[in-house]
């Protein structure tokens, strides 16, 4: 499991300045996600701070973090990274053997359950009716309460060992099971740990949704504060989901195995495709008004991630209701992506821009959820946004004004022209013309406005009709 | 103020509530007494010659409609002019714990002026009233009619939930009842096998809330019931004897006192004397001042602390008593009176053996000191909490009838912080007993009174101001002591730890408010707290909070009192925003004060001038000077947040008049009225300078503008007046650029941004950021020209239609949502509702007609 992570992290080499590590520190988030996240899940960020921190510095917090889970053979490893040249110990031994014992008792207790239910007749006898099945189960085969339970401890046991895979199968089969609801969120939460550690993408999309049924209903059981909390967790836990994807396990198999070039790229567009889709799905989400007033009382750096899933989707529709709520949220938040947002369109100051863009393409880089994306793509979405606002209020552009405002060099820009040429031409005196529709006249508005009217009108005229001669 | 919370406290409380609380009685006791009192009052004056049989007949009334009484009361509070003999009867009450028996005095007057007439006391009555009652239970229950015990049950229960207002023990005749209940039912279950009669319904459910009751009684009072399994002949002849049976007249009880004699002898004298002053308190004729002398006497000789507490509890109450009809207490007996408050704190504090609380158990005899209860504490019955909070009650209406400009309410105004230093005592020796678990019960209720207290005067202060009465208070505070709601100030630590301390101190306190069940409390604080953090210019969070409290949509049905304490805090607000540049923010919280005609009802600053007739509630609302909010500052600020956001508009809109309906007009009346003006004077106060201003910006002249403004003299009434100006000069600017390009777009092909930024004296950038706001929310067609570095205004005639063009597109507008409309009814099921067989022929008949 442990390389599983490490093959995830697929670090790219890049130099960053003096000034640039300050200002990837200064808006790391780490610290803010640390309170919303299960530890395993924390860890892939601290392991993402080596780029921007002292790799001592991050190693001992990785041990700091780990220390208390029962990955024993992870955290001397750690440890002995941490205290080279030095004996382990005695505590790691003793630890070691106590989680041996516990691995062994739980196994032979949830041993002969487990065979039970993967037993062809036992599959067969299994319905849909929960209350039915314990009592069958009960009956036949002597599961009761506390054997089931015991599923639920190993699982959580094993969780916490580090073996995803076992743990989630485990609070799988608890949950077939139990009635219990608590026990059943708890599991719901530890499953969709367990499947994002692991990639499986599809399944934890479908925990994801399960714990936000709950968690939405009305007739939630806990204090509202309690749905408050549950909800920020939820949104934090979400982000591996919806930005992750595209990395799927399946996906770093078939990297493997050299198929021809064209079924990758092909492969390549569905992931896109499909991330998109469920970027797209995590804008609507973070948009509904719960979970955007989930956002702004507990989590405002969650907008970074809104933005950012903004530029990749170009869903420029959206944008309004972004624009408000970092508007809104200035008092509270700020960070390069929603000062963008802020001066292009709140306080219409483009002369920072490239600062701003000089920082956010060093979070880009550095930003554990944003560097999944494809960062040439996110640029460029932004540049277009940045152009088409700003050639809206100036004209006269120049190629160099907008080589400042982008921060790139001036092919960049030249190339970023030439692709638009059906719309933008450059003049002979260097300045950039945009061809804008003039606005059409009266009678052709006053035509177009009118013009379905009747059809409409019928239409209409035709469904009441019909009905009425049911 | 504690009347207010008496009377919602009772208001939230549910019926069953009314039994078990004893803090309950003590209140209802109270009101009635006022009642009576004013009752009599007007009677006398009114028919003298009928006050007896009316007196009469309203003391055989009262038992059985005390409870109506006491819930009508609770209802019409806020109403009825009550006098603040109120307050005093509840501090004396609780002080002493005897209820004042004014209609025993009553009753002898009339025998004597009758003669033949029986007249029994209220006690007697209500004796007699129980024991008939028991009479007829005990003949029910021979025969066992269980319905006709039920109702009779009731009734008694209800009765002697009253006992402690007739300063009596457990009436005897109900403690038997008990024991025959107990018995009958027992002897029921013993033969139901035998008799088989079988119950109906109402029997049986009436049985069944019976043996609930009996069981749930007679756990109450078990030391009763044995006592009368013993012997019941002994134990029912004592029925009724209270403490004060014996009369002494109070000269004979001085005299008494000064012949000294064992000290056994003195002990009784002592307390003979006492209780010849807590009967004769609240009766007419009575010189309360030669009492006060005699306790003062008393006082002097008191050895035990018990006795020292004793006399003082009563001393202090009747040092209130001695003011309760004239309007406020006058300076030199305040201060007495927060002195014997202080000794009383100073005994208690020496003698931790012995507790004064609201809640402990009335004595049967006042001369007996109460057994110390399992914590060896010896609990005396007493309100110091009320105390307090008279003495804060008295020192505001002393400062409400003062003249706010005068040295003399200064000098008053100096005697809050020894108030504060007792205040934070009172709370110190509360907490001593009261642990953070205990506020939800009763006898937190106390210290939760006094918090309030202390959060109420501390609240609209300046962090320096509340820093100083902190460490003040402090210093007077033995060093050891410490409180678990806020600790101790050790010293100054500098502005921005001490705003730490404040917020902690401001946070703390109400946080124990919050978790009262009584919302009224809760109210209260939310709405300190809110008035505290605008106050030290915490805007975002003082706004939240006040989202968060979502007492907006409900605070039109509360009481003026607290309506009064939501607008300060909205107003206080208002002008953080203000100072935050928060204009818009500013303006909509303070319009709907600043704009009302009654802004300084609203603020409990006063009372409009046309309201002759001011009643004694109406006072209470008031708030002294030094609380006040300065309105000439509310008004100044709302007009300036309303120059900055209107003049733009207007030049923006032609038809801003009949456009902007939802926006206030209060500030376009005004500037419409002087513009009518025939002679145009020079400025005089704040509001003049800042529409004068108004009407230099319409003509982009915002120098002269901001001239007018920073002349204003209130400004520096606001701490930081100089970042203030500023940031008024510098929105200032910006606004008249808006206002600049609004009035001259339809003029302008081309504009050049760098004479702009000259003109506004604002940087190129921020003229360009300015303008490209303008452009982007389509306000105005232009384009910032770059190369030339211009602003060109795109005119094009054609894109501007004509009136009847405009008519045109919005008759489309509005053809086009009808459309909608009926698509979206069709979408809903409805059908058009027609007679199908004579819509079948037109419709086939328009088919053949197609064809």
């Amino acid at each position: 499991m442990q390389s599983e992570k490490k093959q995830h992290e697929a670090p790219q080499p890049f130099e960053l300045s003096d000034t640039q590590l300050e200002m990837a520190r200064k808006y790391d988030l780490t610290d803010k996600f640390v309170h919303f996240l299960d530890r395993h899940l924390v860890y892939p960020l601290i392991e993402n701070l080596e780029f921007t921190h002292d790799p001592k510095e991050v190693e001992e917090w990785e041990y700091e973090l780990l220390k208390d889970t029962y990955m024993t053979k992870f955290v001397e490893d750690k440890w002995l990274g941490l205290h080279p040249g030095e004996e382990l110990p005695k505590e790691f031994a003793d630890k070691q053997q106590k989680i041996q014992k516990e691995l062994v008792s739980l196994n032979d207790s949830t041993k002969k359950t487990l065979e039970i239910l993967s037993s062809q007749e036992v599959q067969e006898n299994l319905k849909q009716d929960k209350s039915y099945n314990r009592e069958y189960l009960s009956k036949k085969h002597g599961i009761d309460d506390a054997k089931i339970y015991e599923l639920y401890k190993f699982g959580k046991f094993q969780y916490n060992r580090g073996d995803y895979v076992m743990a989630s199968d485990l609070l799988n089969n608890f949950r077939l099971l139990s009635t219990n609801q608590e026990l059943n969120f708890s599991a719901t939460w530890g499953k969709l740990a367990a499947e994002i550690i692991s990639f499986f993408w599809n399944e934890a999309m479908n925990e994801f949704n399960k714990l936000r049924e709950i968690i939405d209903s009305r007739n939630y059981q806990g204090t509202t504060i309690d749905q408050l909390n549950k909800r920020t967790w939820l949104i934090h836990y979400s982000l591996f989901i919806f930005f992750n994807s595209n990395f799927t396990a399946t996906d770093a198999d078939s990297s493997e195995d050299s198929e021809s070039e064209e079924k990758q790229e092909a492969d390549k567009k569905k992931t896109l495709d499909e991330r998109n889709k469920n970027l797209s799905s995590m804008i609507d989400l973070f948009l509904s008004s719960s979970y955007l007033s989930t956002i702004q009382a507990s989590c405002p750096w969650i907008l970074r991630y809104l933005i950012v899933a903004l530029l990749q989707t170009r869903q420029y529709k959206r944008l309004r209701d972004i624009v408000r709520a970092v508007d809104v949220e200035t008092y509270e938040y700020q960070d390069p992506f929603t000062k963008l947002i802020e001066s292009l369109f709140v306080t219409f100051e483009f002369d920072n821009l490239s600062d701003l863009i000089e920082q956010i393409s060093v979070l880009i880089e550095t930003d554990f959820f944003i560097s999944n994306l494809d960062a040439q793509k996110l640029v460029l979405n932004m540049q277009e946004l940045i152009f088409n606002t700003v050639t809206k209020v100036y004209t006269g552009l120049t190629e160099e004004n907008l080589c400042k405002m982008f921060n790139e060099d001036l092919p960049v820009v030249q190339k970023f022209l030439e692709e638009r040429k059906d719309q933008v031409s450059v003049a002979e005196d260097g300045s950039i013309i945009v061809k804008t529709q003039t606005p059409s006249t009266v009678y052709q508005q006053v035509y177009e406005k009118t013009k379905a009217f009747n059809f409409k009108t019928n239409q209409i005229l035709n469904t009441a009709f019909n009905k009425s001669d049911y | 103020m504690p009347r207010f919370f008496s009377a919602t406290y009772d208001e939230e409380s549910s019926d069953d509530d009314l039994v078990s609380s004893d803090e309950e009685l003590l209140y209802t006791s109270e009101e009635e007494t006022s009642e009576e009192e004013l009752l009599e009052e007007e009677e006398k004056s009114q028919e003298p010659e009928e006050e007896d049989e009316e007196s009469d007949e309203y003391w055989g009334e009262t038992s059985s409609e005390e409870e109506e009484l006491s819930s009508s009361d609770d209802d019409d509070f806020g109403h009825k002019p009550r006098g603040r003999s109120y307050f005093l009867k509840k501090s004396a009450v609780k002080g002493s714990g005897v209820e004042s028996e004014e209609s025993e005095e009553e009753s002898e007057e009339e025998e004597q002026a009758e003669g033949k007439k029986v007249v029994k006391s209220a006690k007697d009555k209500y004796l007699d009233e129980i024991a008939d009652l028991v009479d007829e239970i005990e003949n029910y229950s021979m025969v066992q009619d269980w319905v006709n015990i039920g109702t009779r049950f009731d009734k008694l229960l209800k009765l002697v939930s009253k006992y402690p207002q007739h300063h009596i023990a457990i009436p005897r005749q109900y403690v038997k009842c008990l024991a025959i209940l107990t018995q009958t039912l027992e002897d029921y279950e013993a033969h139901q096998k035998e008799s088989k009669r079988k119950l109906n319904a109402s029997e049986s459910k009436s049985l069944n809330i019976i043996r609930q009751r009996v069981k749930k009684y007679s756990k109450e009072c078990p030391r009763e019931l044995k006592a009368y399994h013993d012997s019941p002949e002994a134990f029912l002849a004592t029925d009724g004897s209270i403490s004060l049976s014996v009369t002494p007249s109070v000269a004979a009880s001085r005299e008494a006192s000064k012949a000294p004699a064992t000290a056994e002898d003195l002990k009784k004298v002592f307390f003979n004397a006492l209780k010849a002053i807590l009967e004769t308190r609240g009766k007419r004729n009575v010189d309360q001042r030669e009492q006060l002398s005699t306790l003062l006497d008393l006082l002097s000789s008191a050895k035990t602390p018990y006795e020292q507490i004793s006399v003082l509890l009563l001393a202090i109450a009747i040092r209130f008593d001695l003011h309760a009809k004239s309007n406020f207490m006058p300076s030199a007996e305040w201060k007495l009176a927060l002195a014997d408050v202080n000794k009383l704190l100073d005994i208690i504090n020496a003698n931790r053996k012995y507790v004064v609380t609201e809640t402990a158990v009335a004595p049967d005899d006042i001369a007996i000191e109460p057994k110390p209860n399992a914590n060896g504490q010896v609990e005396v019955v007493g309100s110091i909490a009320s105390f307090v909070e008279r003495l804060c009650d008295e020192i505001t209406y002393h400062l409400l009838t003062l003249d706010p400009h005068s040295t003399e309410y200064i000098v008053r105004l100096r005697d809050e912080s020894s108030l504060y230093t007792t205040l934070l005592r009172v709370q110190l020796y509360y907490e001593r007993f009261i642990s953070a678990s205990d506020l939800q019960k009763p006898q937190g209720a106390q210290l939760v009174r006094v918090i309030l207290k202390r959060l109420e005067s501390v609240y609209y202060k300046p962090t320096k101001l509340i820093i100083f009465s902190e460490m003040n208070s402090w210093k007077a505070i033995d060093a050891s002591e410490n409180s678990w709601v806020y600790p101790r100030l050790s010293g100054d630590l500098g502005p921005q730890k001490n705003l730490q301390y404040t917020n902690g101190l401001v946070d703390s306190l109400c946080s124990v408010l919050y978790k009262q069940t009584n919302s009224a409390f809760r109210k209260k604080a939310v709405l300190c707290h809110i008035y505290n953090y605008a106050l030290n210019d915490q805007y975002y969070k003082a706004r939240d909070m006040l989202l968060l409290s979502h007492l907006q949509s409900s605070i039109h049905t509360a009481d003026p009192q607290l309506q009064i304490y939501f607008n300060r805090a909205l107003v206080q607000l208002g002008l953080s925003a203000f100072r935050k540049g928060l204009m818009h923010e500013a303006q909509q919280l303070l319009q709907e004060v600043v704009t009302s005609s009654r802004q300084k009802e609203l603020l409990g600053q006063g009372v409009q001038r046309f309201q002759v007739q001011q009643s004694q509630v109406d006072k209470q609302r008031l708030l002294p000077f030094h609380m006040h909010i300065n309105l000439e500052l509310l008004e100044c600020s709302f007009y300036t947040a309303s120059l900055l956001i209107e003049v733009p508009l207007m030049a923006e809109y032609d038809d801003y008049a009949k456009r902007r309906q939802s926006s206030p007009k209060a500030f376009r009346r005004v500037l419409e009225y002087r513009e009518r003006q025939v002679f145009d004077g020079p400025p005089e106060n704040a509001r003049d300078h800042v529409m004068l201003a108004a009407r230099s910006l319409g003509k982009c002249d915002w120098k002269t503008a901001a001239n007018l403004l920073m002349k204003i003299q209130i400004w520096s009434l606001f701490n930081n007046s100089e970042e203030i100006k500023h940031s008024i000069v510098s929105e200032l600017k910006i606004q008249g650029l808006r206002t600049f390009i609004f009035k001259n777009r339809a003029s302008f092909t081309k504009c050049s941004i760098s004479s702009l930024s000259e003109m506004f004296e604002l940087t190129e950038s921020k003229v360009k950021a300015v303008i490209a706001k303008l452009i982007r929310n389509d306000d105005v067609h232009a384009l910032i020209n770059l190369r030339s570095n211009t602003v060109d205004f795109t005119q094009g005639e054609d894109c501007r239609a004509n009136k009847l063009q405009q008519l045109v597109l919005n008759l489309s507008d509005k053809c086009s949502q009808i459309i909608e409309r009926n698509e979206k009814l069709s979408i809903g099921g409805y059908q058009i509702q027609l007679d199908i067989k004579k819509f079948g022929q037109g419709r086939s008949a328009t088919v053949q007609g197609r064809k």
